[in-house]
Formats: C-alpha cells, structure tokens, sequence
C-alpha cells in the first residue's frame, strides 16, 4: 500500500515536473523537432536588350544527389514480382528518366557506396521537369537540391560585355558585376511543422516569408547590331590574322548599341574561357590609338582659330624634332597639302607642323575634354582609363606625338565617344550602357549624374565632319570604309603598338573610326584590330571593310535612306609650282 | 445515465402540484426542501444537457473544421505544384524561344533556306512611287561566319545549325543571290528625317497583296528591282 503510494507520488512529481515547470522547454523541444524551414531561392534578374530581347535569364534546376546505402535497397516490381535491383537498376531508371548515359551517375553511386558516404551527387543542373520524372520513380535515397542556372541565348557574342554569373551568385565580371545588387534578389524562407513521415502539418505554425526576385536590367544595346558587329569582327580577325578586334556602336547621344570583342567565349560555360578571352577589351584595354587621335589635334586648331581647312601645309619627307626625326606612313616628297588633306592622308608631318600653332596646355585641354584620360564613368568593372599625361610632364618628343596619338592611350569606348562629340555638333553626352531597371515592361532610367558638356562649337564640329568626309575620297586613306548610297565622315588609324609581354612597340593597331549620314549622323562605328599579321597592315585597309560592313548593316536595318555619293567638300590639295598631288 | 435520473420527475413533479394546495398549511419546513430540491433537479437536467450538446458540436465542428483545413491544405499543395509546374514549363518554353531567336540561329537557318542578305536595298517615297536612293550591300559575300553560337541546352536542341556552325562551316552560297528588298519610305521632309515606319517596310515580295497605297509603290518597285538601274552605281 505504502509502496503503491510511493510510486504514485513519483509519478505525481514527474508530471508535474514535466506539465509545470519545465513545461516550456519540453514543449519548445517538441517544436524544434517538428519544425523545419526551407529557403525559397530568389530568381536573378533578366537582363535585355533596347527592344526587350532577352540576353542573359536564371532558370530554376535542381542538382540530383543520392544516398547509395539507401539505395542500393531499391525493389521494383517486374512482371508482378518484387525483384531487388539495387544501384544498377537506380542507375538505368534514373538515366532513361533524363536521356542520359547510366554509366556516369552508376559510377558515382558505386564511388560512394564503397566509400560508405552516404552523400553524393547524381547529376547537376537537370530541369524541374526531369527531376519529377526521377521523383515519381519513388528510388529511396535519391534527393534534389535546388539550384539556379544564367542562360545566355545569345552566347559568344555578348559575352565578355555581359559576363557571367558564379557559383556563389555574385556576377563576375561585366554586366553582371556591374548590376549585382539590382539583379539579385532576395531569399525567402518557408517555415512550417513536419509529421515524421516527412509530410506538412496542415494545423501547425505556417509561416513564409516570400522571396523577392531581382530585378531586370535593359541595355540601350541592340542585340542584332551586336550579333553583326561580332560576326563581322571575328571574321576580319581571322583573315587578317590579328591577335584581337574590337567593335563599338554608339548612337550620337552616346547610347551604346553594340560592344563586341573578339576572341570571345561562351558565358554558358565559362570553364572553358581563358583569362584574356574573359575581358570587355573596349571597356578594359587601352592602346594608342594613332592617327583617329588627330581629329583632337585638328578640332582644336580649328576651335582657336590656329587654321582653316584649308590652310596651305607644305609638308617635307621627314621632319626632325626634339632630336627625333619624324616620318609619315608612306615615304613621299614634298607635299603640299591643305589642312583637310593632311587629315584624309593622316600625314604625321603635317599634323605636327599645325599643331605646333597649339599652347601644349590647350591640347591637352582638348584631349581631355573629349574624354580621353579618364573613365566614362558608367562604372563597368575593370574599365580603363587609358593613358594621358599632365602636359607639364610631357617628354619633348611626346609634346608632338600625342598630336597623332603616340604617346598617349585610350580604349575603344574612349575612341568612340570622341566621334560622337563631333557628331552631336560638338556636345558630348555620357556613355550609356543602361537603359532601365525594372520589372516586366516597367523600366525606369536610372539615375545619373554626369551631364552633357559641350567641347566645341557647332561650327567647328561640322566644319571637321567635313574634313572627314574627304578620309574616304579616292585619295584619302580609307576609300574601303565607303558605304554605298551614303556619305561617311571618318578616320584611320595605324598606330605604333606596344607590346606588353615583349616590352616593346610590335606590330601595329589598325583601326577605323567613323559616323554616317555625315550630315545627319546616326551611328559611330569604331573598329579596332590588334597587331594584323597577314596582308596589309593599314587602318583604312583592315578595319575600314569591316567599318563599310557593320556601318551598312545599321543604316538599312534602321531604315535610313540613302544620302547620296561619298562627298568630299575640302580641296585637298593646293596648286604649287614645284608639285602637285593628283 | 441522465434519463434514469430524469425518469422518475414528472411524478414528483405532478405530486408537488397537487399537493400545496392541501396540505401547505400542515408541514411547511418540508415543502420547502423538496421545492429546492426539486428546482435545482429541474435546472440541472437542462444544464446538462446543454452542455453536453456545445460539448459534443463543440467537438463535432472542430473535427469538420480541421478536416476541413488539412484537405484544403492538400487542395493547396496540388495547386502549388500545378503552379509550380506551369512555371518551370513557361520558364522552359520562353528559354527556348530566346535560344532559337537568337540572331545566329536565325541566320544560319536563314541560309539554309537559300536566303540572303539583301544586294540592294531601295528607297521608296510612298506618295509618289519614287526611287529617293539605292543602297548596296557592302561587301561581296553573303556569307556568316558563325563564330557566335552559344551551346545552351535549349540551343543544342537546335541540333544541326550548332554542328554546322562547330565544323567551321561558312554555310555555302545560296542560289537565289538576286533577292531584292525594297523598302517605302516617306519623303524625307528634313534631315532629321525619321525612319520609315514599321508597317510600311515590308518588302516587295513577301507582301503579294498590300494595302491601298503601298500597292502602287511596292508594285512600281518590284517591278524596277528586276532590271538594272543606273541609280545603283
């Protein structure tokens, strides 16, 4: 009886142990145990081209991972009897599920299980789809883990601009860098009680905190532009045997509308990419640019009043200065140009002697107004900001060779912008890459602080325009950059390169650098082509086809009528007793 | 257990009401406890009762309650997989679709259709008919060299282009070199002219029956593509 009483007491005591004091604790326990917490991934922005065209979008994917110790105890039915097929009979059904070889994922179980890991993964990056069809196999020990994957429908030709995405989410490199915090969104989380047979209690604490996807990134790009401009430079590096080109579109207010940069590679797989290929090298690398430079040269001689276009030049074979005797591309003699002939021959000589006329603190007030020397402050990652020095610390010879672009470097995007001062009367906008951050067809601009700022007058832009329509005359340097049915103004350049890894100049940057209609400008066109190797090496002759090719593209996709034959409004040259140029 | 006790009350009850009248003035202390007795039996029985019955609907409407709510979870979870499915579906397709339109696929299957880049492009004024301006390709070749294409699941799918485009393949050179399109522009007013519009770009001959006014002009058009025209050098 006593003892009876001692044992109910016992019991007294321990449940009121339980129930009352530490009833709290036993309860929170019994809740961990039946809560669990899921994250719902965040779906990383899209982003787009000016028309909507989709260039880079996440999809959801799930990586397929299995416990072969689980497993390996796979039964199936078969003819009505229950047959144990084990990791060979997981591996074929799970193959067949998704249209691959069985071989990888058995080998992955077989690894494992005589490791006795009970974690390994089956295959990666499989569509929701496939992983229900694995799912519905009902195979114990086989589970999925979500993940995301970037697709980039448009490839090689987009991808150094854009970039890519990493395993931990950040953008490396390119858009997707310079966008992170707009495209990527932010995790949920989903918090709900589970029965131990692993099924949602439908009464229990529920609560979710919704993902927030990230948002889209529209480009003023044009993705066609793109494709064109990417083809046709690839195509002109391979033929001309070139280490790299570089084409870049820009509308006059300095709206990008193609980047394209060969060797490339493909951003769906960017394993594969090697360092170099990796780079936005309009953006990222900057180079002499040579005689595209003398425009500068020519707009400040024309904004001070130091010349006219056509101002006599008598220009000797060879011209020393500073201890440096200075010789133009081609050897000639005496020649006696006008001021618009210097620019369409690129005569290093002549450019020198007018630009002598200019204070070195005025030229490179210029130079540095037009852009060069600093970045466009769109903020795209590893942007260059080329190579100007203060004028006080210029070299005695490079006082004149920065005239004809030696002696200084820019990018192509630097290059570009240039042209497009001169094209917009002499303002120059900002660069442009981003058009809107939104969702669906909501973009708004986002905000920007640089201003337009105009570099020199409207009379003076249109007078050089001018001046660089006679570039593509028969006798100037680039008559392959003509583009039928319209007038172009432009401007070669065959620069000095120099070559990092050898630690001297080799080789030569071709390039061609134009807008068209003349009159009306409505694209840039730069071309760029490192260190050709086969055929001439010549801008006009290199990059000037590939200029004609993408220039011609843009101006019928865009539907601009023709303007009529390449004009040439300057004389060229002047009549002299002693000689003169046909 | 309620109905015993209930049983025997309506004679008690019909014994009270007779009885007062009699014999109230002979034993009123015992009246009086049987009276109390009596009404609290009577209370307690409908009390009871009451109880008993929010008890059990009580209980009833919770279990309909909560069966209720676990099989509109279940409803909840087939339409969230619904959903779910759908979505990774439109996700496919739209991927997809943004794999095959890509501009290369586009102009690889361009070309082998035996299309090509239009040689010639004219420039139409819509009012009257007039040729404004020829532009020519630039270039010789009608050729791409694809060196662009991405190799996304979705674009594998497109099997032949991509094997065509890794063999290195310059996709050959149609026959039908001689497609002429031929675009109607407004006349150009001033130099900021924009550019034609949209609907009124269609080319010569892939519109056999246009509208009212561009039939005179894409009809005068296709007709002077076929010949040579001097305004083309």
């Amino acid at each position: 009886m006593i003892a009876t009483l001692i044992v109910f007491s016992l019991f007294t005591a321990q449940l009121l142990r339980i129930q009352g004091l530490d009833a709290q604790g036993v309860s929170a326990k019994a809740l961990d145990s039946r809560l669990h917490s899921t994250v719902l991934p965040a779906l990383r922005g899209q982003i787009v081209d000016s028309n909507g065209v989709v260039l880079a979008s996440s999809v959801d994917r799930y990586n397929v991972t299995d416990d072969p110790t689980a497993t390996a105890t796979y039964k199936k039915r078969i003819d009505g009897e229950v047959v144990e097929v084990g990791l060979p009979g997981a591996a074929i059904d799970i193959a067949d599920a998704i249209g691959v070889e069985p071989k990888p994922i058995l080998d992955a179980m077989q690894a494992a299980y005589k490791k006795k890991s009970r974690f390994t993964y089956l295959t990666k990056n499989i569509t929701p789809r496939q992983w229900r069809r694995i799912a519905d196999l009902g195979i114990p020990g086989v589970y999925s883990e979500s993940s995301t994957d970037r697709q980039y429908p448009q490839g090689t030709s987009l991808a150094p601009l854009l970039g890519w995405v990493g395993g931990n989410g950040q953008g490396g490199g390119g858009v997707e860098q310079m966008k992170q915090k707009v495209l990527n969104g932010t995790p949920g989380k989903h918090v709900y009680e589970q029965a131990p047979d692993g099924t949602m209690i439908a009464t229990g604490d529920n609560k979710d905190t919704p993902a927030v996807d990230g948002k889209n990134v529209k480009l003023t790009l044009d993705n066609d532009l793109q494709w064109y401009a990417q083809n046709a430079i690839a195509d002109q590096v391979k033929k001309s045997g070139s280490l790299s080109g570089e084409v870049v579109i820009m509308d006059t207010q300095q709206n990008l509308k193609a980047v394209a940069s060969y060797p490339s590679f493909d951003n769906n797989n960017v394993g594969s990419a090697t360092r170099t290929e990796l780079q936005s090298k309009p953006f990222t690398s900057a180079y002499e640019p040579g005689s595209t430079s003398k425009v500068i040269t020519m707009a400040a001689l024309l904004e001070k009043k130091k010349a006219t276009p056509t101002t006599h030049v008598t220009v000797p074979p060879t011209l020393t200065r500073a201890g440096t005797t200075f010789h133009d591309a081609e050897e000639h003699g005496t020649e006696h140009l006008t001021l618009s002939g210097v620019l369409s021959q690129s005569s290093n000589i002549g450019t020198m002697l007018e630009g002598s006329k200019l204070a070195r603190g005025t030229l490179y007030h210029y130079l540095r107004d037009f852009g060069l020397g600093q970045t466009s402050g769109l903020g795209y990652p590893g942007e260059s900001d080329g190579v100007l020095a203060p004028y006080k610390n210029w070299s005695a010879t490079q006082r004149f060779t920065v005239m004809f672009g030696q002696g200084l470097a820019s990018t192509a995007i630097q290059e570009a912008s240039v042209f497009a001062t001169i094209a917009n009367d002499g303002v120059k906008e900002p660069v442009k890459l981003v058009k809107g951050i939104g969702e669906g067809d909501n973009y708004t601009a986002p905000a920007d602080s640089r201003t337009p700022k105009r570099v020199i007058k409207k009379s003076t832009a249109d007078t050089l325009t001018k001046m660089m329509e006679g570039v593509i005359s028969k006798t100037g340097t680039a008559k392959d950059a003509a583009v039928h049915g319209y007038s172009i103004a432009g401007k070669t350049g065959t620069a000095d390169r120099y070559d990092s890894t050898l630690g001297r100049y080799n080789g030569v940057t071709a390039s061609f650098i134009g807008f068209a209609p003349a009159k009306n400008p409505r694209y840039i066109v730069a071309v760029t082509l490192q260190r050709p190797t086969k055929g001439s090496m010549f801008g006009g002759d290199v990059a000037g086809p590939v200029f004609s090719k993408v220039m011609s593209y843009a101006l019928n996709k865009a539907g601009v009528p023709p303007t009529g034959k390449q004009a040439s409004p300057y004389p060229l040259t002047y009549d002299a007793s002693s000689s003169r140029k046909p | 257990m309620s109905q015993l006790t209930a049983l025997p009350r309506p004679t008690s009850r019909a014994a009270r009401s007779a009885r007062p009248a009699r014999s109230a003035p002979q034993t009123a202390p015992r009246l009086r406890v049987v009276q109390t007795k009596d009404a609290a039996e009577h209370t307690g029985v409908g009390f009871v009762v009451l109880c008993v019955l929010l008890l059990v609907g009580g209980l009833l409407s919770l279990l309909l309650l909560n069966t209720n709510r676990a099989q509109e979870s279940f409803a909840i979870k087939k339409l969230q997989a619904k959903s779910a499915a759908l979505t990774d579906e439109q996700q496919q397709l739209s991927s997809e679709i943004d794999a095959q339109s890509a501009p290369q696929q586009l102009a690889l299957r361009a070309q082998k259709m035996g299309l090509a880049p239009a040689a010639k492009i004219r420039y139409v004024r819509k009012a009257d008919g007039t040729v404004i301006g020829v532009a020519k390709r630039s270039g010789d070749d009608s050729t791409f060299t694809v060196g662009t294409l991405p190799s996304t699941p979705a674009s594998r799918a497109a099997g032949t282009a991509v094997s065509a485009a890794s063999s290195g393949l310059l996709v050959t050179k149609p026959e039908t070199l001689k497609v002429t399109k031929a675009k109607v522009a407004e006349a150009p007013k001033t130099d900021k002219s924009a550019p034609p519009a949209k609907d009124t770009k269609k080319p010569a001959k892939a519109d056999p029956k246009p509208s009212a006014t561009a039939t005179k002009s894409t009809g005068d058009t296709a007709a002077k593509s076929t010949k040579p025209t001097k305004s083309t050098k």
